[in-house]
């Protein structure tokens, strides 16, 4: 285990490689079509929330040092609780990967590769993600880490690079659609926040044990910031259907920027840097579930059945018939999945394992809860 | 390389597009002070993408819009409305927002064959600067697609377009 420990700042840009690579794909486009020109108060509104249950998971996870929530399922209600856990956080890392690949590949195939099969594009990034995890946890967690500035970069320059296209009157009326729209069932865009996903399962890796409180807080609010920041340009650069028609928006936002006659068409570059960005973010969520398969099995060594899983993800990817359909998928099932899921029954987990913990220690007075007792 | 085309009302089909590419190599360098020339294909059809179509199936090179600069509309055409138009360029990947559009008082076809730069041996840079003179004078704007566009789906501007 030693040498899969990750530092405070490795883990917080892997919870931010979620935020930042749904955000280069239809995030701010989702959030924009549910709350028109409300959308910044909604982004506002969502990541204070986000940042409370952030709160509230780290006072949930404080009695579970150095247990991720399978270990926690397994505290709660025995073998069944846990393998029933691990299958959902499995079948949700594997959906979100191939979600994402074939998302991100559709949009590469529009703009770049008209004409080439959509699978070949899939295989390439399937290939990357087979080498980097036989290269292993610690190489993937500290290349995302040295290019996440760069990743979050992009998004606050093509921020302040459109600055003079920006129509600002755009964030009027300031509720959009009304109060109820914005704040209530706005509250679905929390699923913004998935990467409280890596959260659950980040304890075990963490070198400094009291660390988990500070990666949440900045990890939430530097998410919040990267989404206020995509949100806002696209919001103030075209009308909301012009965003809500388009593959990638942000890339939109990134063929507007020049700086006189020499500088142009930087859009190459952006794309190169999120093709970075999203080779670390499936390499992270594909090791996360094969872990989480090491785990439930038993399994020694994770590297024999990677390729098993990438075949998987391929079949799975290519499910979705079209566009509609794949546009269907990762903008409502996706949604659901992460509320669900992230937000429903994990919480929910947590807070009967508590439960559990704190009559335990009524009965029996203070009770010690580690892996050996587990 | 393509590098403008125009617009205008189609005499058998809904609209008459003509399209201007340069030649591949004519950047001049033979003959310094000599205009790179062009190639003028004009075709008609019933959207943007169907003129694109047919004239792919006579050049010899894929038409690819990456490098249009300018796209004209003949002033009859944008009485009658050009949203339809507009819209079909924004959902083209391949041009760029920042592509100008302007209306001519003739039509686009004599336009497009009527440009001859005078101080400029490239046209591609030509088309490129000509929007340009907007920064020092004030008889012209620089109007690109993406304004144009945005204009048009504004409650509360109109768009507008340079006039040639």
């Amino acid at each position: 285990m030693a040498d899969k420990k990750i530092g405070n700042f490795e883990a917080i840009a892997l919870i931010l490689t979620v935020i930042v690579n749904h955000v280069v794909l239809n995030l701010p486009k989702n959030i924009i079509a549910s709350s028109s020109s409300s959308s910044i108060i909604n982004v506002l509104f969502i990541s204070i929330i986000a940042v409370l249950i952030g709160y509230f998971v780290c006072k949930l996870l404080e009695r579970f040092p150095k247990l991720d929530i399978l270990d926690i399922a397994n505290f709660l209600g025995g073998k069944w609780l846990k393998i029933l856990t691990g299958i959902l956080f499995l079948g949700y890392f594997l959906f979100t990967v191939s979600v994402v690949l074939r998302s991100f590949s559709e949009g590469l195939k529009i703009i770049f590769f008209p004409r080439s099969p959509i699978a070949a594009i899939m295989i390439l990034f399937l290939i990357t993600i087979i080498i980097t995890n036989k290269i292993g946890f610690q190489a993937i967690i500290r290349s995302n880490f040295f290019m996440m500035p760069i990743f979050i970069f992009t998004i606050l320059f093509i921020f302040f690079a459109n600055v003079g296209n920006f129509t600002v009157q755009r964030m009027l009326p300031l509720l959009g659609n009304g109060a109820f729209t914005t704040f209530f069932s706005g509250l679905s865009n929390l699923f913004a926040f998935g990467g409280f996903a890596y959260l659950y399962f980040l304890p075990p890796y963490l070198k400094d044990d009291n660390g988990l409180k500070k990666i949440t807080f900045a990890s939430i609010i530097t998410s919040g910031i990267c989404l206020l920041f995509s949100v806002a340009t696209l919001l103030f650069l075209s009308p909301n259907s012009v965003i809500t028609e388009e593959v990638f928006p942000l890339y939109l936002a990134s063929r507007n920027i020049e700086f006189g006659r020499f500088f142009q068409r930087l859009d190459a570059v952006f794309l190169l840097i999120w093709i970075i960005s999203l080779t670390a973010y499936l390499s992270i969520s594909f090791s996360f579930a094969t872990r989480v398969f090491q785990k439930l099995l038993n399994f020694e060594y994770t590297k024999w059945y990677t390729a098993l899983f990438c075949l998987f993800i391929f079949g799975f990817a290519l499910i979705p018939k079209n566009m509609y359909e794949l546009i269907f998928v990762e903008n409502v099932i996706y949604q659901y999945v992460v509320l669900i899921l992230i937000f429903g029954i994990s919480l929910a987990l947590l807070v009967f394992a508590n439960i559990k913990y704190n009559l335990l220690e009524k009965k029996k007075g203070a009770v010690s809860i580690d892996k050996a007792s587990i | 390389m393509q590098l403008l085309f125009g617009i205008d009302v189609g005499d058998t089909e809904r609209i008459k597009v003509t399209f201007q590419f340069t030649m591949p190599n004519s950047s001049g360098e033979n003959n310094p002070g000599e205009t790179a020339p062009s190639v003028i294909d004009t075709v008609e059809a019933a959207c943007i993408e169907s003129a694109v179509n047919l004239v792919n199936t006579f050049v010899s090179k894929e038409v690819n819009l990456s490098h249009c600069k300018i796209v004209v509309f003949s002033e009859e055409i944008a009485k009658q409305g050009i949203s339809k138009e507009i819209y079909s360029l924004m959902n083209k990947v391949e041009v760029r927002p920042d592509t100008n559009i302007i209306i001519s008082t003739s039509t686009a076809e004599e336009y497009i064959t009527s440009v001859k730069p005078s101080l400029e041996n490239l046209v591609a840079k030509f088309y490129e600067i000509l929007p340009r003179s907007s920064e020092y004078t004030g008889y012209t704007s620089d109007i690109h697609l993406i304004d144009f566009f945005n204009k048009l789906e504004s409650m509360s501007e109109e768009p507008i377009a340079i006039l040639r």
